[in-house]
Formats: structure tokens, C-alpha cells, sequence
């Protein structure tokens, strides 16, 4: 028997934006020639607080190796990574389905991960969200992640063991918007119905009255003075109690509306609220990253060449040659632009 | 009779004191100096998440610098100067690249760390040929930072910076381009200035078709090359051994790259010296001998070590004599420039551009 030397080589270990980038290239492909591909996103629940947050940067390793586990015991292969907040696999020619037996079998074995350094008191549980490109909706790899990161988002929410399939991606502050663009819709509606309707109604009804009360004078064969003043008169109070009918019954029906407005306008305020609220928190946020008030300069007021400069006329000019430089250029900018 | 108060979101009043930044935006390397006793500089590359993921990998919309170049296969990565120095580029290009210098510039104020109570003025140094367009974007991002801003070239700063305003030659070696620029007194003219491409990027380029060339088996990126280039580069005959490891199908190997390197390096000394030869046979012939003895020699690109020596000896060669001195700084040498010409700059120039 012959023995084959084979020279002992580190397997080369490629950077996360490295991994990251065949993952994707992985996913064009599998559009490009239409075969299923699914994606797999899971993170730790919890762990958030400044005493447990250590923790995340060992356990987050131990359930990459459960994954890489459960997919070698399946011979399943795929491409992941790893972050402190997330874990990220995409598998070429896998199902959701088996995908999702390969997510219970993974869900099993994180339960008995634990490490020295977690006390054995705190709980471990993972929330998994699965993708994948059999559904006829566009799809790319930025899709694909957005969808399982919803589903691990929503089973985080959802909680104990179950299974849940999720279609929409919807953020809450996205879902107080559509919730809200959709009862200030209905408003609109309501009103154009009672107010078009309305009008449409009595249009109908004056219309027809005052052709009656034309048909009935132009019958008249006696054209006297008294006969056309009467005839104006009776127009003019046609018209006069019209209006003021008109006015009566709209008032009548909008009363019966107004409390299916009121309701409707006291949940938009509701969720107007709501939705403030959510965009101040969220500025705040964003706020708090930038509070370096800053280093003060050394100067308290505008400087400017002094006299005892050695090359003080020199420098003059050539400060001067700038500034006119500087004036020419948002000249020719501003002739430019108009 | 009391009013209301009511509240107000304005920017607090700018009472508090006076801040001059000076800029060098650099195809290569940013840098800013203030007078707060900042001092920052970054490479000059951006990078946008390419997608969701890499967004949430990376924890942020854009990275700057090395932190970019780490990280650039989840980006999508902008050199923005080099494509803004272009005279005609590519539309759709241009404008990823301008996008991309205004964010530049947006976070190079920002590590200059300016208080919102104080008047923030600045000096930035643009390439001699950045186009109109470009200057354009600089000018109005640079506006919602600071209170006033002006441009100038990079090459005047540098001597300005030194207080070397009268006859004397400043070579300016950055990554895309080595502008020349003669000094005499007066404002630099479009005839005083000229603009070669023998520079930082052509010695990679010089260096990777060498190396090519050479040793066939050795694989590398442009990137490989600029990072040994940085470490080793010498124009030196006794130099530090240039000794790396590139691999070679997958394991790394070692090369001597000492000799390789050191003749790309010296492939911008001629083309310097020729610009210079124009620039001094141009020049009033009573002041000719002065100006070839004040030679500055600056830039990212004076780094390059022995580079002084060699175009002085090639001066000797080719002009008779000439004498070169390496500035103190040359990575601040433009920004310091710039910051000094912010300071002297009178107040009514800054108010009249406000």
C-alpha cells in the first residue's frame, strides 16, 4: 500500500467582509441560475445588560460551532458568520423546510450551552428567523437577511418555542405609519361620502323641483305683468328654501357621522402620539452619539496678520491674492448655477 | 404684560472664541491641523455598507481611513480625490466620488473637534488641478461645518507655512500627482506651478510590474505593494534590506525586494528634476541660482528615504547645482500651511465669504 505525502498547510481563514462577500456572491448565484437557497439568522436573547454583555463574545462562538454541528450531522454546508450580535449562515440547495428542521435541531443543543464564566442561574435561549428565495416576491441577499432578521425579531417577541411564518417585513415605527396613513384614508373617505352623496342628492332633488315649477309657468298661457312677477317670486323663494333645506339636512346627517369621526379622529391622535414619541427616542439616540462638546482654540477673537510680521507686505498681498481668488471662484460658481 | 417664552432650536451663539482650521485634502492622505492643538490625519479612502448585512456588521453608514480599507469587500469603496482630480471622468463615477469627498471632509472637521459656541474658519488646500466642479462640492460641504471657508493650492501653503515666500521651489510629492510650484514673492501664477504624474501612485504601479516581472510565482495586491512601499521605500544605495513575505500559491514566501523598490523609487527623480530644470530656466536669470538653493521638498511622497539627496546629486548633474531640503512634517506640512494662512487672514475677508 502506497502512502501519499501530502504537505500539512494551514487551512486559510478568511476575515468576516471576506466570508460576507462569498455569502453574498453565493446568494447572485443562486438567483442567477435558480436554485433554492436559504438563509439562516439567529441571536442570543437578552444578554444586554452591562453584567451579561460580556458574556455574549464567548457564547456567541460556542453556538457557531453548534451550528457548524448540526449542519455536518445533516451534510448540510453553507457559508456563516459571526458577530457579538448576530449569527449569519446562507445555504445553497436547502428547502426551507429542512431548513427548519435543521433550526429545532439547532434550538435543542443551544439550550445545553454553558460556559465557566456564566453563572449557572441565568437562562440561555436563542430566537432563529429562516428566508429563502422559493416565494415569488423579489428577492437579494440584503432581502434575504431583512427577512430572517424580521423572523428572528418577531420569534424574539413571540417567545416560548414556537414556530411562527412571517411574510411582511415591518418595522413598528413602519407599522404605525401604514396604520395610521390607513385611518387618515378612511377619514378622507368617510367625508367624501357623506358630503358627495349629500350633495349629489339634493342637486338632484332642486333640479327636478325647480323644472317642475318652470315646466308649470311656461304651460301658462296668460303672460301678464302680475303672472311674470309672480314667477319670480316664486323662483326667488324656491331658491331661498332650498338653500336653507339643504343646509338642515346636511347638518342632520353630518351629526350622525360626527361621532364615527370623532372616534376615528381621537386614534389618529393616538397613533400620531405614538409615533412622535418613537421618532424623539430614536433622535435622542442618535443625539447621545454625538455629545463631545469639543476642545476649545486658543484664540478668543479673529487674529490677522500683525504688523511686526517680518514679510508683513508680502504676506498682505498674497492674502489679498487669495481672498480674490477665493471671491472669483463663487463668482464663477454662482453664474454658473443660475 | 409678560410675554411667553417660547423655545427656540438655534444653534447656540457663537461668542466663545475663534477656531482656524488648516486642511489637506490629499488624494492619499487628509490631514487637518487647528488651533485647538488638534492634530488629525486619515487616509483618504470612504466606504459605504455595501448592504444590510455589512451595515449591521459594521455598526456604521460610512468608514473613513484604514477602517474603510479594512473593511472594503463589505464596501463599496471610494479613493475620492483621485476621480475628482480627473479632467474628464466618468458621470455617474463623479458623482459616487463627490459624495464621498464631501463625507470626507465632513468627518476631518469633525476630528478637528470644533465647539458649536466658536466661529470655526478654514483654510483647505486642494489639488492645483481639482476641476471646477469639485471645488464647487468643497467649498458648499465645507460651508455647513464651518462659518467661512477658502481654498487654496497645496503646494503655496507649504512654503507659506515656512515663511519661505520668495524664491524658492516647492515640490509637492502626493499620491496621485507631484505638483511644482515657484515662489517669488507674489501669488503663484498658472506659468509658476506645473503638475507631473511621476508620483506615490506611479511608484506602486513601477514597483508591481518590477516585482511581476521578477518573481512571476509571488501574488499581490496594489494594496500589498503601497503598504511595503511605505515601510521600505528608499532611494538609498545602502538602505535597509527590503525583505516580505508574499505568498506563493497560498504559503508565504519570502523576497528580497530592496533593489526592485529602490529602482521605482528612483524613477520620479528625473521627471521632478526635468520640471524643476523648466521652472528655473523660466525664472529672471539674476535670481536663478538663489531659487535652485531653496528647493522644499514635500508631501507624503518626501518620505521615500534618501529622496532629497538623490534629486540634489541630479541637479548637480543636470542644472550644475541646487541644494534640497526635506521639510519637518511632511504629512502636517500642507495642513500647518494652511491653518497659518487661516490665522493671518484679516477678519473682513473671512465676513465678506461668510
Amino acid at each position: 500500500m502506497s502512502e501519499t505525502a501530502t504537505e500539512s498547510r494551514p487551512t486559510p481563514r478568511l476575515s468576516t467582509p471576506q466570508m460576507l462577500h462569498l455569502m453574498r456572491l453565493e446568494v447572485e448565484r443562486a438567483l442567477r441560475q435558480r436554485y433554492p437557497i436559504s438563509c439562516l439568522m439567529f441571536g442570543l436573547d437578552g444578554f444586554v445588560d452591562s453584567e451579561l454583555l460580556l458574556h455574549r463574545k464567548v457564547l456567541m462562538p460556542l453556538f457557531f460551532q453548534e451550528l457548524k454541528a448540526v449542519t455536518f450531522e445533516r451534510d448540510i454546508r453553507g457559508l456563516g458568520i459571526w458577530t457579538e450580535g448576530f449569527e449569519l449562515a446562507v445555504f445553497p440547495h436547502v428547502a426551507p423546510e429542512d431548513l427548519q428542521e435543521l433550526a429545532q435541531a439547532l434550538l435543542e443543543r443551544a439550550r445545553s450551552v454553558r460556559h465557566e464564566t456564566l453563572p449557572a442561574s441565568v437562562p440561555i435561549s436563542i430566537s432563529i428567523g429562516i428566508s429563502h428565495n422559493l416565494h415569488p416576491g423579489e428577492v437579494s441577499f440584503a432581502s434575504m437577511v431583512e427577512e430572517a432578521e424580521g423572523g428572528m425579531g418577531l420569534a424574539r417577541t413571540a417567545g416560548g418555542d414556537r414556530i411562527g411564518e412571517w411574510r411582511a417585513v415591518e418595522t413598528e415605527l413602519e407599522k404605525l405609519k401604514v396604520e395610521l396613513e390607513h385611518q387618515l384614508k378612511e377619514i378622507a373617505e368617510v367625508q367624501d361620502k357623506i358630503f358627495g352623496d349629500q350633495k349629489e342628492e339634493e342637486d338632484l332633488f332642486g333640479r327636478n323641483l325647480v323644472t317642475k315649477v318652470l315646466t308649470l309657468f311656461q304651460d301658462e298661457s296668460d303672460h301678464s305683468e302680475a303672472v311674470v312677477r309672480l314667477e319670480k317670486e316664486v323662483i326667488a323663494l324656491l331658491k331661498t328654501e332650498l338653500a336653507a333645506w339643504s343646509q338642515t339636512s346636511s347638518a342632520s346627517k353630518l351629526l350622525a357621522s360626527q361621532k364615527q369621526i370623532e372616534n376615528l379622529e381621537r386614534r389618529v391622535a393616538k397613533l400620531t402620539e405614538s409615533l412622535s414619541a418613537t421618532e424623539s427616542a430614536l433622535k435622542q439616540i442618535a443625539a447621545a452619539k454625538n455629545i463631545d462638546l469639543g476642545v476649545a482654540s486658543i484664540f478668543r477673537n479673529v487674529q490677522g496678520l500683525t504688523l511686526e510680521d517680518a514679510l508683513y507686505e508680502a504676506k498682505r498681498e498674497m492674502l489679498k491674492n487669495i481672498f480674490e481668488a477665493n471671491v472669483a471662484l463663487r463668482a464663477a460658481l454662482s453664474s454658473k448655477a443660475s | 404684560m409678560s410675554k411667553t417664552q417660547e423655545p427656540t432650536h438655534e444653534s447656540p451663539k457663537k461668542t466663545e472664541g475663534v477656531l482656524y482650521l488648516g486642511v489637506d485634502f490629499g488624494t492619499s492622505r487628509s490631514s487637518v491641523s487647528a488651533s485647538n492643538g488638534v492634530r488629525e490625519t486619515v487616509s483618504s479612502f470612504v466606504g459605504y455598507p455595501r448592504d444590510v448585512v455589512s451595515r449591521k456588521m459594521l455598526k456604521k453608514d460610512v468608514l473613513f481611513g484604514d477602517d474603510a480599507l479594512k473593511n472594503r469587500l463589505a464596501l463599496s469603496f471610494f479613493r475620492p480625490l483621485e476621480v475628482l482630480k480627473k479632467e474628464k471622468p466618468d458621470k455617474k463615477d463623479f458623482d459616487h466620488n463627490l459624495k464621498a469627498a464631501q463625507d470626507l471632509l465632513q468627518e476631518i472637521i469633525r476630528l478637528a473637534k470644533p465647539r458649536k459656541d466658536e466661529l470655526v474658519y478654514a483654510v483647505i488646500g486642494v489639488p492645483a488641478q481639482a476641476s471646477i466642479h469639485s471645488k464647487d462640492a468643497i467649498v458648499s460641504t465645507a460651508k455647513q461645518c464651518v462659518d467661512s471657508v477658502m481654498l487654496c493650492s497645496e503646494p503655496f501653503s507649504v512654503a507659506y507655512g515656512l515663511d519661505m515666500l520668495d524664491d524658492v521651489l516647492v515640490i509637492d510629492i502626493g499620491a496621485g500627482t507631484t505638483d511644482l510650484c515657484r515662489m517669488h514673492g507674489t501669488m503663484p501664477e498658472d506659468s509658476d506651478q506645473t503638475t507631473i504624474y511621476h508620483a506615490g501612485d506611479w511608484v506602486d504601479t513601477k514597483f508591481a510590474e518590477l516585482l511581476s516581472e521578477a518573481h512571476p510565482e509571488a501574488q499581490f495586491t496594489i494594496q500589498m505593494i503601497k503598504e511595503i512601499k511605505e515601510r521600505f521605500s528608499s532611494v538609498a544605495e545602502e538602505a535597509e534590506r527590503a525583505v516580505v513575505n508574499l505568498p506563493v500559491n497560498g504559503k508565504p514566501t519570502e523576497f528580497d525586494v530592496t533593489d526592485l523598490l529602490r529602482e521605482s523609487c528612483r524613477g520620479i527623480v528625473a521627471p521632478i528634476v526635468e520640471g524643476l530644470h523648466k521652472l528655473i530656466a523660466t525664472f529672471d536669470p539674476e535670481f536663478q541660482v538663489r531659487l535652485k538653493n531653496r528647493v522644499l521638498l514635500a508631501g507624503g511622497g518626501s518620505q521615500i528615504k534618501g529622496l532629497d539627496n538623490a534629486i540634489q546629486r541630479e541637479m548637480h548633474r543636470r542644472l550644475g547645482g541646487g541644494k534640497v531640503l526635506r521639510i519637518e512634517e511632511p504629512v502636517y506640512g500642507g495642513a500647518n500651511g494652511a491653518l497659518k494662512i487661516a490665522h493671518d487672514m484679516p477678519a473682513e475677508y473671512w465676513e465678506k465669504l461668510k
